[in-house]
């Protein structure tokens, strides 16, 4: 299985509730290794711009104004697989379909803790990356 | 018309109302979330940003400029604008106007059992409706009836 990377955001949510370094240990502890990772708070522009692609949508505006609401972690994550293993350890939107050892039934009384992004496809991956991150913040 | 009655045993509504809608989507169909309560509609909103198979579950508070062409729409409202065919009531608080969608889901735990067995025995009296009801055992959904 090759080695790839994915990206990550640890949402507002997760930030405000101080639960960056449980989720990264999560993480960590699917096989994931994170080889960049940056607190910031969005601006407006970077919100925009990471979520072009749904400029023509009616929640576009609202989604931006979440995602700028407070500081996020963006992370670089490198593992085998990593996008499928992110999404894995992420789990199910719904708990009770969501496996042990996953953020979402890890957190299951606590539904803000799932505050996670990550990419659905080693091509978004490569995109997302390149917007938040330039070649030289990535140490493998 | 079909009305699928959830009852939830401990897990937040906001999570079965983010499963739903994702799978609804899914399959290219639209929402409307109704409940009464504003605050629960406004936190509802904010976790649905939240939740979702990859990132978020695209949607929006009615009363915006883009009510008609939302995904999911959140209301307390039985109206759909955004030509939905499903329903979701969120507050355990049994609503007629759901039978006028295809689907609806009636979401209510046991604070609202008793609403929600007056709703169950009202519809076996009427035509064309499948009454659908999904408990959860060891944490998973099972379609009793």
């Amino acid at each position: 299985m090759a080695v790839t990377r994915t990206f990550s955001i640890i949402k507002p949510d997760a930030t405000r509730r101080n639960l960056t370094g449980a989720v990264t240990k999560m993480l960590e502890d699917a096989g994931l290794r994170v080889v960049a990772s940056k607190r910031i708070h969005m601006t407006r522009d970077q919100a925009e711009g990471f979520y072009a692609v749904h400029k023509e949508r009616p929640f576009y505006n609202d989604l931006c104004t979440f995602m700028t609401s407070g500081p996020v972690v963006v992370q670089v994550l490198e593992g085998e697989d990593s996008v499928k293993r992110n999404r894995d350890v992420m789990g199910a939107t719904n708990p009770s379909d969501a496996a042990e050892g996953t953020i979402r039934k890890a957190y299951a009384e606590s539904i803000e803790a799932n505050s996670v992004h990550g990419s659905d496809s080693d091509e978004n991956a490569a995109i997302e990356i390149a917007f938040f991150f330039e070649p030289a913040e990535i140490v493998g | 018309m079909q009305v699928d009655f959830y009852q939830l045993a401990g897990t937040p509504p906001e999570q079965v109302i983010a499963s739903l809608a994702d799978k609804l989507l899914a399959t290219g169909g639209r929402m409307i979330v109704v409940a009464d309560d504003e605050v629960f509609l406004a936190r509802l909103n904010r976790i649905l940003w939240d939740q979702g198979a990859a990132s978020f579950v695209p949607h929006g508070l009615a009363g915006g400029a883009d009510d008609a062409r939302q995904p999911v729409l959140l209301t307390t409202s039985p109206d759909a604008p955004n030509l939905a065919r499903n329903m979701l009531i969120a507050d355990g608080v049994w609503r007629e106007s759901a039978l006028s969608y295809d689907r609806s889901f009636f979401l209510f735990d046991n604070a609202t059992l008793e609403g929600a067995r007056e709703a169950w025995k009202s519809l076996a009296a009427k035509e064309g409706i499948e009454r659908r009801y999904w408990a959860q055992e060891g944490g998973k959904w099972v379609k009793k009836v």
